[in-house]
């Protein structure tokens, strides 16, 4: 049995935040911030918790812009974060995208056939990427391209079989779906931990880097 | 999207076949065969455009340390370095258990 760890905070990689000003956002790296991101936290002041390793009293998280490659990292203060928004929170409490949308995005309409699938499921579970940052913010950035991201929280020890029930339960949408598990030790692919073919699977830390492990529940 | 080619000397024969990696944004598949010529032979279809000299930095450290003759696909979602050097790492563990 896997001892659960405590987080150094009570934020964890995907959580959305708001934050009370734009001058409480840190860049990350001295380079000049891009105009974009003014912009986005000028219409929203929203960041995604991302895995990094900041000073004690700051949580890591990224800028999320509305093109694929604008993402930008940094940091702000525990004490300047005004709201919370966990992925599993999602399930019961979020922005309705219309019903034509849905029918335009794959991976939102996806994201309400896997709340059917996997209603019985006892394990904390929520969508991320661009679909949770919809449902959270009612801000349109899925596209019809869009993966279904969605984490799983699984303290302890999930089988490889439980892996695949879960898989075969999302196989039917007509999107990606891209399944991440957290563990006490960092993020993993359900797709990768199911597929039987490497004996070391990809961690991704929470220091923001990422190895390859035998057991993803133990620290070893 | 785009498709990159390259082509490395080599000096040992691979191992076995080894397909890692996942298909998902941020992360990339690797499919290693053994290669029939000393050669290495690498093709990248990528997401993201551009990045031509970067791929070919990972991949010279890459074969630097493990300059086994192998045919390399690679079908990326816009991993960043470190993964890719990863994913190869773990592509030769599996090539080799």
């Amino acid at each position: 049995m896997t001892r659960q760890i405590g987080t150094p905070h009570k934020f964890r990689p995907h959580d959305l935040v708001w934050i009370d000003d734009p001058r409480s956002f840190i860049a990350a790296t001295p380079t000049p911030t891009p105009a974009w991101v003014a912009t986005t936290l000028a219409a929203e002041l929203v960041m995604v918790v991302r895995r990094g390793r900041v000073s004690p009293g700051l949580i890591p998280v990224g800028v999320r812009g509305s093109a694929r490659d604008e993402r930008f990292a940094g940091a702000v203060a525990s004490g300047s974060i005004t709201r919370r928004v966990r992925p599993e929170d999602l399930l019961s409490q979020r922005q309705e995208p219309t019903q034509a949308r849905r029918d335009a995005m794959p991976a939102l309409e996806g994201f309400y056939a896997v709340m059917s699938a996997w209603a019985d499921l006892n394990l904390p579970w929520g969508p991320v990427g661009s679909v949770g940052f919809e449902l959270a913010t009612g801000v349109p950035v899925a596209t019809a391209s869009s993966d279904l991201d969605l984490v799983v929280y699984a303290a302890s020890y999930l089988s490889e079989q439980d892996g695949n029930l879960l898989l075969e339960a999302v196989a039917g949408i007509d999107a990606v779906a891209d399944i991440q598990v957290e563990t006490p030790q960092g993020g993993f692919s359900l797709r990768e931990y199911c597929d039987g073919r490497s004996l070391r699977r990809r961690l991704k830390t929470c220091d923001g880097g990422a190895r390859l492990v035998r057991d993803p529940w133990s620290n070893a | 999207m785009e498709i990159l080619n390259f082509q490395f000397p080599s000096s040992k024969v691979k191992a076995r076949r080894a397909h890692v990696g996942v298909v998902g944004s941020g992360d990339l598949e690797i499919l290693m065969e053994p290669s029939i010529d000393d050669a290495t032979h690498v093709t990248i279809q990528t997401s993201v455009t551009g990045f031509g000299d970067t791929w070919k930095a990972v991949l010279e450290r890459f074969l630097g340390q493990h300059p086994e003759a192998a045919s390399i696909e690679i079908n990326d979602f816009g991993a960043t370095p470190g993964t890719v050097a990863l994913r190869l790492q773990q592509a030769v563990e599996e090539s080799q258990s």
